[in-house]
């Protein structure tokens, strides 16, 4: 280890917490740190990144920079970021995770279901896969229980693997008494105040289905396929 | 006039709807009021109405009750040059006559954004992109068109019409928020579809999202199991899928090799243009879960990529699902 002088403990949290006021991150909570020193938590990202041990310290604050080069620094730091966000998927899911998650929730954090009927549902963020580098983080919303593009575009950069494919549900899982209460309004399109046939027969097959599951669950029989 | 010409734009006030300055003098290179008010921060929805259609008493028949000051908003819309100067003993604050103008021209722009030239016009803005974009993922940028939910003013805010999900969305800016929804009025998105059926999407599938957790499906018999996909589907998508495969979603779409882009006129998002591989645990990316961190699902990594890889996640979701409801 670097040889750990006092002021580097005043500076403790100095990395994660520079990481989380960056413009665009405001999804991500911060990981504990009991959570990140078991590495058993970690098992696996070795292969993930490059220097890992490297990022690793960035993360933890305890790197020694001035013994990089600025080439080896770049990818340290990239590798960190990459780092932090792969564990942060995985700390999400604990329950400490969930429950910051969960006041981030609370307080409307991630945004509001954009749809009108959803009456601003808050939103919880979501991947559309765990693997990184594939898809920016996206927005569910457990009314509608659809996914939105989030509105800035300065979250269109962060990787939805950093939140993982299975968050919202695994909360909802979890915490039952949290999902909201579903409603059957929808938008009917009029025409001076009259219905459109199609969109009124659309309707009318869309209630159908809606019975049918309703009655379905009732049963618990599960669907014949 | 009570408004300011765009050349002096860092006299505007981008907390009120009208700036005034007092000064009376906006010179022959200014530009109209419809321009002016059409091209304000928040107003870009609006098409400039063409002063003929206004001119014409029979279009605004009905409005001279509905707006007070009729006259002077009239005048102040169509630039009619007053001497302001010279104020009647009756003239109220240049204030009231800028709201009144704000909302006679809202009125008349709801009823002439379905006429045959206002109709063009909007479609000259929705190629254009100015409505914007679907917000819900699975409608893949989907052009979206303003509308009210109500024809009677100041009850709600414009919202925006979505024809692949046919749906309606808050404007993702607060800009938009102070915008009366009855100034597009109830009935355009579908007048405006009608007109040009070709700009309704096609061949794209009703697609919903299902709700996942370590890649396989939440059984609907779970209490956060998936409730919702009526709203999101439409008969025809139905006949379309009789062979079985009723259910589709992100990771299994693309991998079918099926195409998922929107419509010729939306733009593509890159991220999701390329994408769509199939979710893969062999990276590695999966947690090990400990006993107390399981959050109560009774699926475990390993066992998780193996049955993705086996590929029949229906039948063993339904298993998954009976056993954590029985633990
Ligand atoms: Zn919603
Ligand atoms: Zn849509």
């Amino acid at each position: 280890m670097l040889d750990d002088s006092n002021s580097e403990g005043d500076y403790a949290r100095y990395w994660a917490e520079w990481f989380l006021y960056l413009k665009g991150n405001e999804y991500f909570v911060e990981i504990d740190e009991d959570y990140i020193a078991d590495r058993f938590n970690l098992t696996g990202l070795n292969s993930e990144v490059e220097h890992y041990q490297a990022a690793l310290q960035m993360i933890a604050d305890d790197l020694d920079e001035s013994a990089l080069d600025e080439a080896t620094r770049e990818v340290v730091d990239r590798s960190a970021r990459h780092l932090y966000g792969l564990i942060h998927a995985r700390y999400v899911i604990t329950s400490r995770g969930m429950q910051k998650v969960l006041e981030k929730y609370k307080t409307g954090g991630f945004g509001r279901c954009p749809r009108v009927l959803c009456n601003n549902q808050s939103l919880l963020p979501v991947g559309l896969t765990d693997v990184p580098g594939i898809h920016p983080v996206k927005l569910y919303c457990p009314h509608c229980q659809d996914i939105y593009n989030p509105k800035s575009a300065r979250h269109a950069a962060i990787d939805g693997a950093y939140f993982g494919s299975s968050l919202p549900h695994m909360i909802f899982q979890t915490h039952p008494s949290l999902i909201p209460t579903k409603s059957a309004a929808r938008y009917e399109p009029k025409i001076f105040g009259f219905k459109v046939h199609e969109i009124a027969e659309a309707h009318r097959w869309q209630d159908k289905a809606r019975a049918e599951k309703q009655e379905r669950l009732e049963k618990g029989v599960t669907p014949a396929n | 006039m009570s408004y300011l010409p765009e050349q002096s734009p860092a006299h505007y006030d981008p907390n009120a709807e009208f700036s005034d300055s007092g000064d009376s003098d906006t010179g022959t290179d200014s530009i109209s009021w419809i321009s002016w008010f059409c091209s304000y921060t928040g107003h870009e929805y609006f098409t400039e109405v063409m002063d003929e259609y206004i001119e014409d008493e029979f279009n605004m028949t009905g409005l001279r009750q509905m707006v007070p000051y009729y006259n002077y908003a009239l005048e102040m819309i169509l630039d009619i040059e007053e001497d302001l100067d010279n104020e009647l003993p009756d003239m109220p604050d240049v204030h009231v006559i800028e709201n009144s103008a704000e909302r006679l021209y809202g009125l008349v722009h709801a009823r002439y954004i379905i006429t045959r030239q206002g109709l063009q016009q909007m479609s000259d803005k929705y190629l254009a992109g100015h409505f914007g974009t679907c917000p819900r993922f699975l409608c893949h940028n989907t052009f979206v068109v303003p509308c009210g939910r109500s024809d009677t003013p100041s009850v709600d805010s414009v919202k925006l019409y979505c024809p692949q999900c046919k749906d309606i969305y808050s404007p993702a800016s607060t800009r938009f928020s102070s915008v009366d929804g009855a100034y597009f009025g109830t009935s355009f998105p579908q007048i405006f579809f009608m007109t040009f059926p070709n700009y309704l999407p096609t061949g794209v599938p009703n697609d919903y999202y299902v709700p996942r957790i370590y890649g396989f499906k939440v059984s609907e018999h779970s209490k956060a199991g998936p409730r919702m996909e009526w709203l999101r589907q439409f008969p025809e998508s139905f006949e379309e899928d009789e062979d079985g495969d009723e259910e589709i979603d992100v990771s299994l779409r693309s991998a079918n090799g099926e195409d998922t882009s929107p419509r010729t006129v939306a733009p593509v998002d890159e991220a999701t243009a390329a994408d769509d591989q199939p979710v893969d645990y062999d990276q590695g990316a999966m947690p090990p879960v400990k006993d107390d961190q399981r959050s109560g699902v009774s699926a475990t990594p390993d066992s998780a990529a193996d049955a993705q890889r086996q590929n029949s996640t229906k039948d063993i979701m339904a298993g998954i699902e009976q056993t954590r409801l029985a633990s």
